[in-house]
């Protein structure tokens, strides 16, 4: 339990998967639409980068040692076990709770393909050194990427009421604006600047 | 029959304009990650344009056969098909890349796979309806084209200011910013061309007569 939270923490505060790496920008986009996307996307990505961690811990612990296995297998075999993963849930919920699937359908699919949750897969492996470690990762990811959400959402809100210059408007102030974040997580980590 | 094929050929090339001008990375924010972290030099752009080209081409053109030709495959079954197709491309995009350096695997680390995640991203775009297997290629190769230009962009402006250099070649820059390598970098050069981009689409759209891109 321990290495699950040490390394959850980790990956919320000091290697936020948005700022540090970058992995759930593609996700932030649709779900800063309102505070119930971004809660349904923050669930979606945390469940299926969870999951994620915990299946590229148990793929990893039987098959590494093969050289075919690190250089043309892993990316092939997480990519697939990420789409098990996913046809299993949607199946799951198509069957039993349709009026949900109907309505999450389209978040669940953004959560389970998207960088973050095979970027987490790769983190849970070479970063983690449990299974717990593996899976905190992944929730590290998930809740980093809400922390992330509400940071930026909490902006724009200001931004709205500022004169951006019409080029700026839309995409480009937002990733200025995530840059900043990232450039202030960078030095309050203990990051030098290279000269 | 020919003004039929005139009409078609029309068409694709309407959309192509409308896929060109609505650049996936600049205007859409897809495909970010690979561009912002890893689009440092412009052998690991490269490298990305050809992974994008690898996965996307033939995931879009999967995914509209299945939905043309079995209807009745449920749409999570068709995206989890296109999951593993896109998986299994990684693989002769992997050989397609290791000629450009002997290091591109560990100057790409994870994004080399994530850029083929990335082209799944594509399938969800926003406004995008399923359609033809023709309309699909145009699309794909667009969207790989609109990619390509976005990570080019950032990695020659990083390269330039990061080493003074352009593929290896030095350029005999006096100054040099090592800063531009790291992430924070990559978004506000990512910014920077995403508003040169919706300028120039503005002012492309005002010279055509057409409309305005949003």
């Amino acid at each position: 339990m321990t290495s699950f939270l040490l390394v959850a923490a980790v990956a919320v505060f000091l290697e936020n998967a948005l700022f540090a790496r970058a992995l759930d920008i593609s996700v932030l986009l649709p779900a800063l639409h309102s505070r119930r996307t971004i809660w349904i996307y923050g669930l979606a990505v945390t469940l299926s980068s969870s999951a994620a961690g915990g299946v590229a811990w148990g793929l990893h612990s039987l098959l590494q040692g093969g050289g075919w296995y690190a250089s043309y297998g892993q990316p092939f075999l997480f990519l697939t076990a990420q789409a098990f993963l996913y046809a299993v849930v949607c199946a799951g919920l198509r069957a039993y709770k349709k009026e949900l699937y109907r309505a999450i359908r389209v978040p669940l699919t953004i959560s389970f393909f998207n960088c973050a949750a095979l970027g987490s897969m790769f983190l849970a492996v070479y970063k983690a050194g449990s299974f717990w470690g593996a899976v905190g990762t992944g929730a590290g990811v998930g809740v980093g990427f809400l922390l992330a959400c509400a940071l930026v959402r909490v902006e724009e809100g200001r931004l709205a009421i500022c004169n951006v210059p019409r080029a700026f408007q839309g995409l480009p102030i937002r990733l200025m604006y995530i840059g900043l974040l990232a450039l202030a997580t960078y030095g309050l980590i203990g990051h030098q600047l290279p000269v | 029959m020919a003004s039929e094929r005139t009409a078609a050929a029309g068409g694709l090339l309407k959309r192509c304009k409308q896929a060109l001008a609505e650049n996936p990375v600049l205007f859409g924010g897809l495909a970010l990650a690979p561009v912002v972290m890893v689009a440092t030099t412009v052998k690991n752009a490269v490298a990305l344009m050809i992974v994008m080209a690898c996965t996307l081409v033939p995931v879009m053109l999967l995914e509209a056969v299945l939905a043309r030709y079995l209807p009745m495959v449920p749409d999570f079954a068709r995206m989890a098909l296109c999951a593993v197709f896109a998986a299994a491309m990684l693989m002769p995009a992997r050989l397609a890349v290791a000629p450009l350096a002997q290091n591109i695997f560990d100057s790409l680390g994870m994004y080399f796979a994530l850029t083929g995640v990335s082209a799944l991203m594509f399938l969800h775009s926003p406004g995008r309806e399923p359609e033809g297997p023709r309309f699909a290629v145009t699309d794909a190769v667009c969207g790989t084209l609109g990619f390509a230009l976005a990570v080019f962009l950032t990695g020659a402006v990083r390269e330039a200011l990061s080493l003074g250099t352009f593929w290896g070649v030095p350029l005999g820059f006096s100054v040099k910013f090592p800063a531009m390598a790291m992430p924070f970098a990559g978004f506000f050069t990512a910014a920077f061309w995403a508003a040169a981009w919706n300028s120039l689409s503005r002012l492309i759209g005002r010279m055509g007569g057409g409309r305005e891109v949003e």
